[in-house]
């Protein structure tokens, strides 16, 4: 008999809502429930509470990262250049253990230059940034102020044009100002400094558009004091 | 008339707290009092309008690591144990104030609102509350998307690309296995835009994000319709931009609806109000004052001594910021229509948890904002901006500029001097779980590898959390905040090294697994370049 024959397929009517709860019920009810796992492992492994916290604290004894002492761990010198604004590049820097040694505490001996950071800024996004050549970019010289291998760097007011790229090497002048690099940043693709969009809308739209510095301001804490 | 459109978008998220090792914990109160203030009240409002045929349209981002502790039967289990207790305090509740004309009836509305959250929680939901919002989704009203695995600011992550590749990819695949489909849009946590950020999201499938308004003002191309239209990025992918003359009546501190005098003041709580020896089994180790949830007193005026609530009032209210709503959207859209070819679309994004934590009346102002917009006479029309990418309209090519919601509109709350130690760490291991899984590749590891090597990738995303340098910026639980950075790299580094030396303990494996019971389907390989 073929089954489209069978008085069996009479059906009974359903709305469409109805389907879905039906649907959203069985779904309830009978999906693999993937994320019980965890608590079958809780029962089925025997762990007390005690247990795990005992586990976790042994592994943060033994394995937490040395916060202050991570940057010194490199294996090979590095640079990390992070956009924070339009204003400013944050850096971090890990140098091998000749170079981090020789960092000045307070006063240099007068053989070992100080740390220099040297920002290159690229008026345009280019294919592949190259690592710059000294007499084809601009750049200017930052003095290493911290001796916790990060620094934030402000860039100079109007330097900048939209979207501008940055990259940073670190490294030491010597008496003839020249400069021996240690290591380069990536590119850092940094954010316009200013909104020159918002001039060019009609009033009737930019009476709705604040610029970023007001909205940021503006809407940094709620009127319950959550920030945003 | 439909003269223009209103998108409005709650990003739901809370970090990862999920605590086994502990009998109870703290901070896994973010959740419960989440729960019980916003998202229960949020799908009480979808009923009602659904039971009322309210014709509209909400998008709704649920972070992964919030759909995973809505799901996960340790902490379902000790939701129900945390209302209980506030039972029973709204109980006592009810018997301190007797005889007390001002606060009686306050003590029987709380005591009516727990009653109503742990009956709808364990009964009517039985304990899950995604499947009553995927029923909202499958109704047609409500848009659901997601957001990062572990809500990682990815303009900081940006170092690593297979990072932030994961944070996405993880955190769509989690969004999958938990509602059977996928996102179209995504929410870029924190609004943190880089350029190029739209490559990545296209490769997962993305159609669309939202950045903040500056973000589409400083694109590299004019946005000639401001805000108020997408930009397509370019690659098909298109960048909503934030409204700020609707973000502001709502978020700002100065002029947003939340500060009226006739809302309830987030800040007196009896477990801060009550003497120590009473609220004492209520709060933390019976010592530290901590919220209840339980507030007798109205935001009142600036200096002012704090008034009695009276919640007749505050819905009144509420109404009445709900219609000045709408007037100013509907003055906005006949502005911007004289000078647009196309409706504009008004997109208005908010974190979820405004709408009843920290604004209590939030939950019915946005309620009467949808039945508003649903009537005809408004010209407005709700929408995702999903359905609006529907619509055969033409969009500018420009890429956004750089940027976040956060204060200053960059990236300075999540990198600063409080916060700065965690980027060199962070990064650090994710080039190591880049290496692991690039030297493994093309080799078979065995079951008990593999799980190391998935757990290893679960503690490197639980690291990079946005809200660990957000809390240590804003100075609340930063003990906390740090301690959970350096456990989670603590477990990476053990992983590591276990896994490098041949070495797994599966006892200590299975205890992180229990402890971060996350992302079940993760895939180290995923980490290979």
């Amino acid at each position: 008999m073929a089954f489209s024959s069978s008085p069996s397929q009479v059906r009974m009517p359903l709305s469409a809502e109805e389907m879905r709860a039906i649907s959203l019920e069985i779904s309830r009810g009978f999906a693999p429930r993937r994320f019980r796992a965890g608590a079958a492992r809780l029962t089925s492994t025997g762990f007390s509470p005690q247990e795990l916290l005992s586990i976790s604290q042994q592994i943060n004894r033994e394995f937490a990262p040395p916060q202050q002492r991570a940057a010194a761990q490199a294996e090979s010198a590095k640079l990390v250049a992070l956009p924070v604004d339009p204003e400013h590049i944050h850096v971090y820097w890990q140098l091998d253990e000749a170079a981090q040694a020789s960092v000045p505490l307070t006063e240099p001996p007068a053989d070992v230059q100080p740390l220099t950071l040297r920002v290159y800024s690229h008026p345009a996004p280019p294919e592949a940034v190259p690592l710059p050549a000294e007499s084809a970019k601009t750049w200017f010289d930052v003095p290493v102020a911290a001796e916790r291998s990060q620094q934030q760097i402000t860039l100079p007011s109007g330097d900048t044009c939209i979207a501008g790229i940055y990259q940073v090497a670190i490294g030491r002048l010597n008496a003839q100002q020249e400069f021996n690099p240690l290591a380069y940043s990536q590119a850092a693709a940094v954010a316009p400094q200013v909104s020159p969009m918002t001039e060019r809308l009609s009033p009737a739209m930019a009476q709705f558009i604040m610029l970023p510095s007001q909205a940021s301001s503006a809407l940094a804490v709620t009127a319950s004091g959550q920030q945003n | 008339m439909n003269k223009g459109y209103l998108s409005i978008v709650l990003h739901a998220h809370l970090p990862y707290v999920h605590h086994p090792e502990h009998d109870s914990f703290f901070e896994e109160n973010w959740l419960f009092e989440a729960i019980t203030e916003c998202y229960l009240p949020l799908l009480a409002m979808l009923e009602r309008l659904h039971v009322d045929q309210v014709p509209y349209r909400l998008t709704l981002s649920l972070s992964p690591t919030l759909m995973t502790m809505l799901r996960d039967p340790l902490l379902q289990n000790r939701y129900l144990h945390y209302l209980q207790g506030r039972l029973e305090l709204a109980e006592r509740e009810l018997e301190r104030t007797r005889g007390l004309p001002q606060f009686e009836p306050l003590a029987q509305m709380y005591m009516q609102w727990f009653q109503d959250a742990l009956h709808r929680y364990q009964h009517r939901y039985e304990c899950d509350l995604l499947t009553e919002f995927q029923r909202h989704h499958s109704a047609g009203c409500l848009e659901l998307i997601t957001t990062a695995a572990t809500h990682g600011f990815l303009p900081l992550l940006n170092v690593s690309p297979v990072s932030v590749r994961n944070q996405i990819g993880v955190g769509i695949a989690s969004f999958k296995s938990q509602f059977g489909f996928a996102p179209s849009g995504f929410w870029l946590p924190e609004c943190g835009y880089y350029p190029g950020l739209e490559q990545a999201l296209k490769a997962e499938g993305i159609t669309y994000f939202f950045v903040d308004s500056h973000a589409v003002m400083d694109a590299d191309q004019p946005p000639r319709h401001g805000v108020y239209a997408p930009l397509d990025c370019g690659n098909g992918v298109a960048a909503f931009g934030r409204d700020p003359a609707s973000s502001r009546q709502v978020w700002s501190a100065e002029e947003g609806y939340p500060g009226d005098g006739d809302y309830r003041e987030y800040y007196r709580d009896i477990g801060f109000d009550l003497p120590l020896e009473y609220i004492a089994p209520y709060i933390l180790d019976g010592e530290t004052r901590i919220n209840t949830g339980i507030k007798y007193y109205r935001i009142t005026g600036a200096k002012q001594t704090k008034q009695v609530y009276q919640p007749e009032r505050a819905k009144q209210k509420a109404r009445q910021h709900a219609e000045d709503f709408i007037v100013r959207r509907q003055q906005q859209i006949d502005a911007l229509t004289a000078e647009m070819p196309q409706a504009p679309l008004i997109v208005a994004p908010y974190d979820a948890e405004l709408f009843g934590h920290w604004w209590f009346e939030g939950p019915l102002w946005l309620e009467q904002v949808l039945r508003l917009a649903a009537s005809s006479e408004n010209g407005i029309q709700t929408v995702s901006c999903g359905d609006y990418l529907q619509l055969p309209l033409q969009h500018v090519q420009a890429t956004p500029a750089a940027s976040s919601w956060g204060e200053h509109g960059y990236s300075s709350y999540w990198l600063n001097e409080s916060n700065d130690w965690i980027y060199p760490l962070l990064h650090k291991a994710a080039a190591e779980m880049e290496k692991l899984a690039n030297d493994l590749r093309g080799f078979t590891v065995s079951d008990l590898q593999q799980r190391a090597l998935n757990q290893a990738a679960r503690s490197l995303l639980l690291a990079q959390s946005s809200d660990w340098p957000f809390i240590m910026k804003a100075g609340t639980t930063i003990d906390y905040a740090r301690k959970r950075i350096t456990d989670h790299l603590a477990r990476f580094n053990y992983l590591h090294d276990a896994i490098r030396k041949n070495r797994i303990d599966e006892r200590y494996l299975t205890a992180l697994e229990i402890m971060d019971d996350i992302f079940p389907d993760i895939d180290f390989r995923h980490y290979a370049a």
